[in-house]
């Protein structure tokens, strides 16, 4: 039993390193490119970067990478605050009233719905509504960004407190003297700390990445670029500028990897907490 | 001193059918530092009351008055009550400390003397040293101790718990269920106590609320629940084992089941239902477990009251044994002395103490008492 335990075991060892192989590959090819000049890339994609450059990142900087850069992370952070502020408060009032009064149940259903909107379709005619209303600028895409994430976000939201925030806790808040609000804050939105930390990573990872949704609204102007949008300038038909191009894929890649690491413990360690039993 | 009265309180759900009551005319007065003890099985509405008198649930009809104050549409807060739940409900990420002095700080109480109330608190529950601990680091037992510290501090002279041992194991239980008693002897808060666990109710009440259906089926002591139940749900839902029942037929000073078991009444008892007029009609019969004896000396002096039997389970208690058993298709069990030990397929007499036992109409269920004691009742 133990024996074929084992061999089981190096089965799947296999395989997982096949496949962390094949995703590290691209990966530390983008590492190494960002080091090299686009010459050398053009003459050995995979070759260790010899002669090492930090040419690629004086680029950037000349061009102008820190302003995209911010631009980026503002849009990032404020849409993900934004959300983190709405969501969950919408979320607690629909779970706590979806059993109860048929109004909250239609809400839900009818947020939720946005789910199945695949974006292509509605894409056109948001570019033109947002312009319309003079909205084709940051803070239009913040709006939006609110607006896209709320179905799924909420959908995470609202099962989550149906499952781990048992309503004696409201119950027992209440008798303590606590109104709704303050239930809320104290009680309910720190116990959501593990949903937090989810919602923020598949959003941010969303928002930070994105490309067509600034493209659309942001393209009138080019101070108002993203870091994807800023990317996207190292190429055109007939050249792409491989070097910079690589070296700002590493500057978004690590930027996101660290907010990663930083909440995926959150995730986990939010997971095992004693309110009831 | 504050007392507790419940008016005629009923309890309708908004999507329930009309004139259907959760809870029905339920009239209730607590008296200062009593502890009182709703009891019945699940769905009967003892939780329900409960969260009316905490205001966690709206009053259909009927007064709630707490130290003379009606309160039907006062908020929980305001009702000076600390309530304890099944499920604890501690703030899980506050620590021991935090979570009990969470009430406090809403209520805008002094640091120092919100400290002074929880060391208090903490020193009474032998929780000093887990102050600083979230809940996940603590066992059932002291996360159920927190709550009633989360009670204590508060200071309220109301304390309502709604089945706060019933997550605990059986060893737990028991302790814990002599830590309340020895609490309310201590801080003699009015507590109203809600289980499904008869003996909860039985060692630790002044009074229980028997409840079934909505319905309150009977309000005494421990004692008068148990000696004189009112009907024969009350009379089947104290005691463990529960009481044994027969539909019988009452002719001739004996009772029949027509099933094997033929008992003569005693003299006294016979009076009182020739008297409401129970001769040859049927009746409920029912007998407490231990109110049936195997012993010799029994067997000499209810020589009209046995039945032959066949030992069909035998449980060993240490102290004590139940039998069941069977007279003919006529199922029973009776708690004798572990001395008395009979295996599964013994034949034996046993006595049944019809003295001891309790008569029911068949179609009311309500006890036969004599019309004399039964008019003290009222």
């Amino acid at each position: 039993m133990i024996e074929e335990k084992k061999t089981h075991n190096v089965g799947k060892y296999i395989l997982l390193t096949v496949g962390g192989i094949l995703i590290l590959i691209p990966l530390l090819v983008t590492l190494f490119s960002s080091f090299k000049t686009t010459k050398d890339i053009m003459a050995n994609f995979f070759a260790w970067p010899k002669p090492f450059t930090l040419d690629n990142y004086q680029r950037l900087l000349a061009d102008g990478v820190t302003h995209y850069f911010l631009n980026s992370a503002i849009i990032t952070v404020v849409s993900v605050l934004l959300v983190m502020l709405i969501v969950p408060m919408a979320a607690y009032s629909i779970a706590r009233n979806i059993s109860k009064k048929r109004a909250f149940s239609l809400m839900y259903t009818f947020l939720i719905l946005g789910i199945f909107v695949p974006f292509q379709v509605i894409m056109i005619p948001i570019t033109v509504q947002m312009s319309k209303l003079g909205l084709a600028n940051m803070y239009g895409l913040m709006l939006l960004y609110l607006t896209y994430a709320i179905p799924q976000t909420l959908f995470l939201y609202v099962g989550y407190i149906k499952m781990s925030v048992p309503v004696s806790l409201d119950e027992a808040a209440e008798i303590d003297g606590a109104n709704k609000i303050t239930t809320y804050f104290k009680i309910v939105f720190p116990m959501l700390k593990p949903m937090h930390a989810t919602t923020l990573i598949i959003n941010a990872l969303w928002f930070w990445n994105d490309f067509m949704l600034p493209l659309l609204i942001l393209n009138t102007d080019n101070k108002m670029w993203t870091l994807p949008l800023f990317q996207y300038n190292y190429q055109s038909q007939y050249f792409s500028d491989y070097g910079p191009s690589f070296a700002s894929y590493v500057v978004g890649i690590v930027t996101i990897t660290i907010v990663y690491v930083i909440f995926q413990k959150n995730i986990i360690a939010g997971m095992s907490n004693g309110a009831v039993k | 001193m504050v007392k507790v009265d419940l008016d005629h309180i009923y309890k309708e759900y908004p999507d329930a059918q009309e004139g259907v009551y959760a809870v029905s005319d339920f009239d209730l007065h607590i008296q200062d530092q009593e502890f009182i003890v709703f009891v019945g099985p699940s769905g009967c509405g003892k939780s329900t009351t409960l969260r009316m008198i905490a205001g966690l649930e709206d009053i259909t009809k009927g007064d709630l008055k707490i130290g003379g104050q009606v309160m039907n549409d006062v908020a929980p807060k305001d009702r000076d009550i600390a309530m304890v739940f099944q499920n604890y409900a501690l703030y899980p990420h506050m620590t021991v400390f935090d979570n009990m002095a969470f009430g406090l700080k809403l209520r805008k109480y002094e640091k120092a003397d919100i400290k002074k109330r929880v060391d208090e608190a903490a020193e009474i529950l032998g929780l000093t040293d887990y102050l600083d601990r979230k809940p996940a680091a603590l066992s059932g037992g002291q996360r159920q101790r927190v709550a009633l510290g989360r009670a204590i501090v508060r200071d309220a002279p109301i304390f309502l718990m709604d089945e706060p041992l019933s997550n605990l194991d059986a060893k737990l239980r028991v302790t814990m269920r002599a830590e309340i008693a020895k609490l309310h002897q201590r801080l003699k808060t009015t507590t109203i106590y809600v289980t499904h666990d008869q003996t909860e109710a039985m060692t630790m009440a002044d009074r229980i609320v028997v409840m079934s259906m909505g319905k309150v089926q009977q309000i005494g002591t421990p004692a008068e629940v148990y000696d004189r139940p009112k009907n024969e749900f009350v009379a089947g839902f104290i005691g463990s084992p529960a009481m044994n029942f027969f539909n019988v037929h009452l002719k001739d000073g004996f009772v029949s089941d027509g099933k094997g078991l033929n008992l003569q009444v005693p003299e006294g008892r016979l009076k009182i239902l020739e008297d409401q007029g129970y001769d040859d009609k049927d009746l409920v019969l029912g007998v407490r477990p231990e109110d049936i004896h195997a012993e010799e000396a029994f067997i000499e002096t209810f020589p009209k009251a046995t039945a032959k039997t066949t030992v069909v389970v035998s449980e060993l208690l240490g102290a004590e044994s139940m039998l069941y058993a069977r007279v003919d298709q006529t199922e029973f069990v009776a708690r004798v002395d572990a001395r008395d030990y009979h295996k599964p397929g013994d034949n034996l007499e046993m006595a049944f103490d019809l003295n001891k036992a309790h008569f029911f109409d068949k179609e009311t269920t309500d006890a036969i008492y004599s019309s004399a004691t039964a008019n003290d009742e009222q």
